[in-house]
């Protein structure tokens, strides 16, 4: 009687963890789903930061040109300004 | 889960200008080697290098194109003293004017001056004239015979003052024409700004929309930071509940009168052993992990940030001084008016920096049920934004944002929170369990990534948990 109710009892134990296990998985599971996630969404960010700073680097490429354009547009007006002023 | 694709992923460490300008906009080698050493240079004249006054070689061959007239030395005077990096904002400030509308001014006032000579020369012969011409006519009243010598003299006046008036017609052309040169000078020249002030517009704007850019992806590392510590918190608290469980099957099993020495042998609790040993062995690793690169990937970003802000900068300053050499008065002191905080302002942002609410993790939701308050130590997602938006409509901060497609305003309650938007944002499940400390440092930073003025809305938040949380039993 004794050793039934210990086997039953056992059994329920058993059962028990057996949910536990499921349970603890399951766990482990998620834990690599939300590693995953967080993998994807930097790697999302990391894209658009390379992105963003690409664009930068086009731009200050294309605000050196603009610079240069702009020094010999004045040095022009400045030389024309001399020679009017020679002329006088 | 592994993190070795980020170990590997290339670095976004900055290289020289010239490697990165594209390919097609470098026809010739030889250009991006100097863009290059303009980046250098701007380099330098940033970190505050620049200060001895290099003159380059492009300088010189300009400098030396400089002829011996006085007057052209004048002009370019000021480029000996010019730094590589400002030699376009040096140029334009010559071009500016200074000396060459100077010496335009001083023709015009030395012709000025001639023609008021010329003009006290007329009146004198004026007056003369009209001397001889009273004379005249009194010895012809007087019956007198006319005098000859008078008759000459009158004439005499007459065609002097001709020719002074000739004179002083040609003179006044002459400071015509001086005065339309300083006007086409300055046409010209704003002419040129001009057309820079907007070429550098239409380039620092979209920096300006990189840079909101990389602050938006900071602020998503953010909210990112805060939702991994929430995750980590509750996976370790999930194994701590298995550990528990695992010590009440021990305690049952003993109570079986299982030896100790069997119990740790009992397949299920061996199992369950391992398995949290593992569990808490990777949740320890992930959280170190993604500590280190989510704080390495912020800090990147801010990398980032000050890089691109401090090289946008002298572009900024460009503009500034295309603007200037207009003689367009930016607004400095108004600006500087509206930026000052005034006491008042300080004061109350200082009252919200103090504002008493205790640490979040010492404090529990407040919930009413049947009439009585109860604590609940976490709460659904769907459910707390209810409460918050219900709230938010108590505290409303209402923004006007223009609808083009109504082609009117709308009225926009600025904290009320969009749970589509949220959900979308922070990819929780609506019933997603969160603690008052883990949904307050979310809810700062999901607003804050909205772009929602901090000092607004952390006293927003502060109240709202002042109002709906309560200190741990």
């Amino acid at each position: 009687m004794k050793k039934n109710t210990s086997s039953l009892l056992n059994k329920s134990i058993k059962a028990e963890a057996q949910v536990l296990l499921k349970r603890a998985d399951k766990l482990i599971k998620e834990i690599d789903k939300i590693a995953k996630d967080f993998t994807i969404q930097l790697n999302k960010i990391d894209a658009d930061v390379k992105k963003s700073t690409a664009t930068l680097k086009k731009i200050y490429f294309d605000l050196n040109q603009i610079e240069k354009e702009a020094e010999s547009k004045i040095d022009k007006l400045i030389s024309e300004q001399t020679k009017a002023l020679d002329k006088d | 889960m592994s993190f070795e694709k980020f170990e590997k992923k290339p670095s976004t460490k900055p290289t020289p200008v010239q490697k990165e300008a594209p390919e097609a906009l470098t026809p010739d080698k030889t250009k991006s080697a100097k863009e290059g050493k303009n980046v250098e240079e701007e380099i330098k004249v940033k970190s505050g290098e620049n200060t001895a006054p290099a003159l380059s070689p492009e300088d010189k061959s300009f400098i030396g194109e400089t002829p011996e007239k006085p007057e052209k030395r004048v002009i370019y005077k000021g480029l000996y003293k010019i730094p590589g990096i400002n030699r376009v904002i040096g140029k334009l400030e010559i071009a500016h004017n200074k000396s060459c509308i100077k010496k335009h001014q001083e023709k015009i006032n030395r012709l000025k001056a001639e023609i008021s000579e010329l003009n006290s020369k007329i009146s004198d012969l004026n007056r003369s004239g009209k001397e001889v011409e009273s004379i005249i006519e009194k010895l012809r009243e007087g019956n007198v015979p006319n005098d000859e010598s008078l008759q000459l003299k009158a004439q005499e006046i007459k065609d002097r003052k001709k020719k002074l008036l000739k004179r002083r017609d040609k003179l006044e052309l002459k400071v015509k024409a001086r005065e339309d040169k300083i006007k086409s000078h300055a046409r010209e020249r704003n002419r040129i700004a001009d057309e820079f002030i907007k070429r550098y517009e239409e380039k620092l704007k979209p920096i300006e929309t990189e840079l909101e850019n990389l602050r938006f992806l900071r602020d998503r590392i953010d909210l990112l930071i805060a939702l991994a510590e929430s995750e980590h918190k509750k996976m370790l608290a999930a194994i701590d509940n298995i550990e528990r469980k695992k010590s009440q099957i021990e305690e049952a099993l003993r109570k079986t009168g299982m030896p100790d020495r069997k119990i740790k042998r009992f397949d299920a609790v061996k199992k369950l052993k391992n398995i949290i040993s593992k569990s808490r062995k990777k949740i320890t690793e992930q959280i170190r992990k993604e500590k280190e690169y989510l704080l390495g990937r912020k800090k990147r970003i801010e990398e980032e940030i000050a890089k691109a802000d401090l090289r946008a900068k002298p572009h900024r300053d460009k503009r500034k001084e295309f603007v200037r050499a207009k003689s367009i008065r930016v607004g400095a002191e108004t600006k500087q008016k509206k930026e000052a905080v005034s006491p008042r302002k300080m004061k109350k942002s200082r009252r919200i920096k103090t504002s008493r609410v205790e640490e979040m993790n010492a404090r529990t939701f407040k919930l009413w049920s049947k009439g009585k308050e109860i604590s609940g130590k976490q709460l659904q997602v769907s459910r707390l934004l209810d409460i918050w938006n219900a709230f938010a409509k108590k505290r409303r901060i209402d923004q006007d944002i223009w609808n083009p497609f109504v082609g009117k305003k709308r009225r926009v309650n600025q904290f009320a929170i969009d749970r589509k938007d949220f959900l979308e944002t922070t990819h929780l499940s609506e019933n997603y369990e969160l603690d008052p400390e883990d949904f307050k440092k979310i809810l700062e930073r999901y607003l804050k990534l909205k772009g929602l003025p901090a000092e607004k809305f952390s006293e927003a938040i502060n109240a709202f948990f002042w109002e709906n949380t309560r200190v741990k039993k």
